[in-house]
């Protein structure tokens, strides 16, 4: 009997039965707790000695949290996971706003120390979104591209795009000026762009493919050319919907990963510039 | 009729060869499309672009359709007859340059075709899509991070930094708001130091050291001292728990303790300099009476937390028993009574009908008849004789036939007898008979005038007695009136903000209830928190311990009166000494 080892799938949600979740609210409790109860003299903020307490924590899971990307790239032997890291990452993150916030005291102004929190809070705010991006949207990118690497797509249609240019050769008058469009549909720059915010199916090839049949109905192109067309035509607009979701995958993660990584080094220097301000005048 | 074509083909070493072909008539295509007999790559031109026809051994051009222009170079397509009378045709098509000619034995026709150069098919829209994209690399994370960083160090650090570096040297009398400082201020200088706020160094004198005291004083000069220092040390109670926690990071990292800045906190904005936030005013008071007892005696000090908490006010008076004049500082109750030495009563004053009625012209005399706001409009002036009483007690000792009346300054006793001796002995020598003292018998001249005056001012109808109880020394020389105008020495009150509907006067004091003048007409505390309540009870107006009193005040100091004092040094020491002369 062959040996078994059945391995349940777990998400870093839920990593270890949620263990950083219940970390990270037992640390906001005891935050919220303090922030009540503290004996403070004067009003909570930065400068009492608990918002000085708070200031510490936050200033280490900062780092801490920031060092995942440390940690993923350091691969060692050793008892480590980096799911739970990352599991521990997003729920401590999530501690981290509250207690930064309670260090502010609630007081905020158009300065570096608002800066630095401002900073910060995008990046635990764009972590939510980077959350739910990266719970669905890597298997819909592989579930797209099936077993052909996004390299082998553009070969296709790379390939698909020289039959078609040569194919323009055999055109004239509205099937020319559609056909011409239809082979332009791939520049990278702007269908990226296009394919965040528009649809992946574009209506120049349904124009062509009518223009083609009408040309062919009037007797103005061969059948054998207008199939040949019909199928260029299908097959371009197939591989343009698939690398266009390709494409929008990518750069949603791409945009993700534009604003989380380095507004975690912006909010890093703030926090340093605004602990070096708070100290030169002290 | 056959046609044979002739094709100069440039290959790409530079070499041109020639490829012959010959058709078999009578026609042949030209356009761009494959399926012509010649096919012209040249995009610009149609697809089928005109056909070269032998019609009975006529050789023509024939456009192939509308789209095709109607002539080409100057060749028209239209006459299809052009070689009938011609051997020879030239023209260019695109990029091709075509000649036409028979050949010497008139049965072929000859088709020379250039293209100009390399054609053929080259790919518009090959190869050239980028795996990783422009739009990819300006998301690159690190890129970004890096273009950031820079960014925001310039604008937080370098731009801040370099331009408090500069503001040390020059002091700009335009003070903006924008100043680059602020990006680095916790918030914004309050309206006072608003001078300072593009010169940091002004108070925070050495980078990394707290602001200290002595950094303060600079300008606060000479500020009263809340109490000693000793007293101080002696209040502040014994640190525990985190509180010595506290203390210990105070200590290491420089911070002063019980210096201005733990009181005083800048940068709150339009709140200005916050001053000692109630927690502070209770870090001593609350358990004082019992941290000081044995120390000072423990007089006087209480243990109070809040308003709420806050015992019975304590109001000064006058105190006459043994025959010593003392100044008592406690809760009112019904044997607390304040012995000015005056003879008065409110209630009388304040009737409807009576004396007092009669002699103001039968009107209804008020309280503002007698009590004026002084200068700061928050305290009411001490009533004085000569504006506040003299209206209507004129000091009137005689008058003479023609109907003058004489009347006496208020002056010292000793004054008044002086004045009063001589005025009847000049009266005397000049006439006997002309100054009738109205507080006396009639016996005219200057016999007994001592006796006499004696009696003007302190018989049994004297002047004096009007207002004076008889309390007089033992030399019969002077008349100990103390009166207090100022009964509340450790708290502030200021009457202009409680001028609001419905308060009157007496809401809070009972002078028409009040028939001696040693009543002591202040309001208790209860009176207060009809309005007033600790900080967070909704519907009263919050009430901290700044509200009514001031930490940099003098302490009162209480005089130890003796019988005898005379009555205007006394009032003297008992105005108002509170608030520092802060410059």
């Amino acid at each position: 009997m062959p040996n078994v080892i059945s391995q349940r799938f777990e998400s870093f949600l839920s990593f270890n039965r949620y263990r950083y979740l219940w970390v990270a609210l037992a640390l906001m409790v005891v935050a919220i707790g303090c922030y009540v109860f503290a004996p403070v003299k004067t009003e909570h903020n930065g400068g009492t000695w608990f918002g000085y307490t708070l200031g510490v924590i936050s200033v280490g899971l900062m780092v801490w949290l920031a060092a995942l990307g440390l940690r993923k790239r350091l691969i060692r032997p050793g008892k480590w996971s980096q799911k739970g890291r990352t599991s521990a990452h997003v729920y401590l993150g999530i501690a981290l706003a509250l207690i930064a916030t309670l260090h502010t005291g609630f007081q905020f102004g158009w300065n570096v120390h608002t800066a630095a929190f401002g900073g910060m809070m995008i990046v635990i705010v764009s972590g939510f979104i980077g959350v739910a991006i990266y719970a669905t949207v890597p298997s819909k990118l592989s579930e797209n591209s099936g077993s052909q690497t996004f390299v082998e797509l553009k070969s296709q249609l790379d390939q698909v795009n020289l039959q078609l240019d040569k194919v323009l050769f055999e055109l004239d008058g509205p099937p020319l000026k559609l056909g011409e469009r239809v082979l332009k549909t791939d520049g990278v720059l702007v269908s990226q762009l296009r394919a965040l915010f528009s649809q992946v199916a574009l209506p120049v090839f349904e124009q062509f493919r009518d223009s083609i049949q009408q040309a062919r109905d009037a007797g103005a192109i061969e059948r054998d050319l207008s199939l040949t067309v019909l199928r260029l035509t299908q097959s371009k607009a197939a591989l343009v919907k698939r690398i266009r979701l390709h494409q929008r995958y990518k750069a949603l993660i791409s945009i993700w990963l534009a604003v989380h990584v380095p507004f975690t080094f912006f909010s890093m220097l703030l926090v340093g510039i605004h602990i070096f301000a708070v100290f030169y005048y002290w | 009729m056959q046609i044979k074509l002739t094709t100069i083909i440039y290959r790409q070493s530079g070499r041109q060869t020639r490829k012959v072909e010959t058709f078999e008539g009578p026609k042949l295509s030209f356009g761009r499309s494959a399926s012509n007999d010649v096919v012209l790559s040249d995009r610009s031109l149609p697809v089928k672009c005109f056909d070269l026809d032998i019609v009975d051994g006529v050789v023509g051009l024939r456009a192939t359709d509308n789209d095709t222009k109607a002539s080409i170079d100057g060749v028209d397509l239209k006459r299809p007859e052009f070689l009938s009378g011609e051997s020879q045709a030239e023209f260019k098509v695109g990029q091709y340059s075509i000649s036409l000619g028979l050949s010497s034995d008139q049965d072929m026709v000859l088709v020379n075709i250039d293209p100009g150069g390399s054609v053929g098919y080259t790919p518009r829209y090959g190869p050239g899509f980028r795996v990783r994209s422009k739009f990819a690399s300006l998301l690159n994370a690190r890129f970004l991070s890096w273009a950031g960083v820079f960014a925001l160090f310039a604008l937080f650090a370098w731009y801040p930094f370099s331009s408090e570096v500069a503001s040390t040297t020059t002091l700009s009398s335009d003070v903006s708001d924008q100043a680059p400082e602020v990006l680095w201020a916790s918030g914004k200088i309050s309206s006072a130091h608003h001078n300072f706020a593009e010169s940091c160094d002004q108070c925070h004198v050495e980078p990394f050291e707290s602001v200290t005291s002595e950094t303060c004083s600079n300008c606060h000069e000479a500020l009263p001292q809340h109490a000693s220092a000793l007293l101080l040390s002696l209040s502040r109670p014994i640190p525990e728990g985190l509180d010595s926690l506290e203390g210990l990071a105070k200590a290491e990292f420089g911070i002063e303790e019980g210096g201005c800045a733990s009181c005083h906190k800048d940068h709150n904005g339009d709140e200005g300099v916050l001053s000692m936030p109630d927690g502070l005013c209770q870090t001593c008071h609350e358990g004082l009476d019992k941290r000081l007892a044995g120390h000072m005696g423990a007089v006087g000090f209480d243990d109070v937390g809040a308003f709420s908490a806050h015992g019975d006010f304590k109001y000064l008076s006058v105190d006459r028993t043994g025959g010593e004049i003392t100044l008592v500082r406690s809760a009112l109750s019904p044997s607390k009574r304040d012995q000015s030495g005056i003879s008065f009563s409110h209630e009388q004053h304040l009737a409807e009908s009576g004396l007092v009625w009669e002699m103001a012209e039968e009107q209804t005399l008020t309280c503002a008849s007698c009590h004026a706001l002084d200068v700061s409009m928050k305290n009411f002036k001490p009533v004085e004789m000569e504006t506040g009483c003299g209206g209507c007690h004129d000091l009137a000792w005689g008058e003479d036939d023609l109907g003058q009346v004489f009347r006496l300054e208020h002056n010292s006793l000793a004054e008044a007898r002086y004045v009063l001796a001589r005025e009847l002995s000049l009266a005397s020598l000049n006439d006997p008979g002309s100054v009738r003292p109205n507080r006396a018998d009639g016996n005219r001249g200057v016999e007994n005038l001592d006796a006499k005056v004696t009696e003007i001012l302190l018989g049994e109808t004297g002047l004096c007695l009007e207002c004076h109880e008889s309390a007089l020394n033992d030399d019969g020389t002077r008349l100990d009136v103390v009166t207090i105008s100022d009964f509340a020495v450790h708290a502030t009150f200021d009457h202009s903000v409680h001028k609001l509907e419905p308060l009157q006067c007496n809401s809070c004091h009972d002078a028409k209830g009040s028939t001696e003048a040693e009543d002591v007409l202040m309001p208790k505390i209860e009176v207060c928190s009809t309005c007033h309540a600790d900080p967070g009870v909704s519907h009263r107006i919050e009430s901290d311990c700044l509200m009514c009193h001031e930490y940099h005040a003098t302490p009162p100091v209480f005089p130890k009166l003796s019988s005898g004092l005379d009555a205007f040094a006394a009032r003297l020491v008992l105005e108002p000494n509170r608030g520092g002369n802060e410059k």
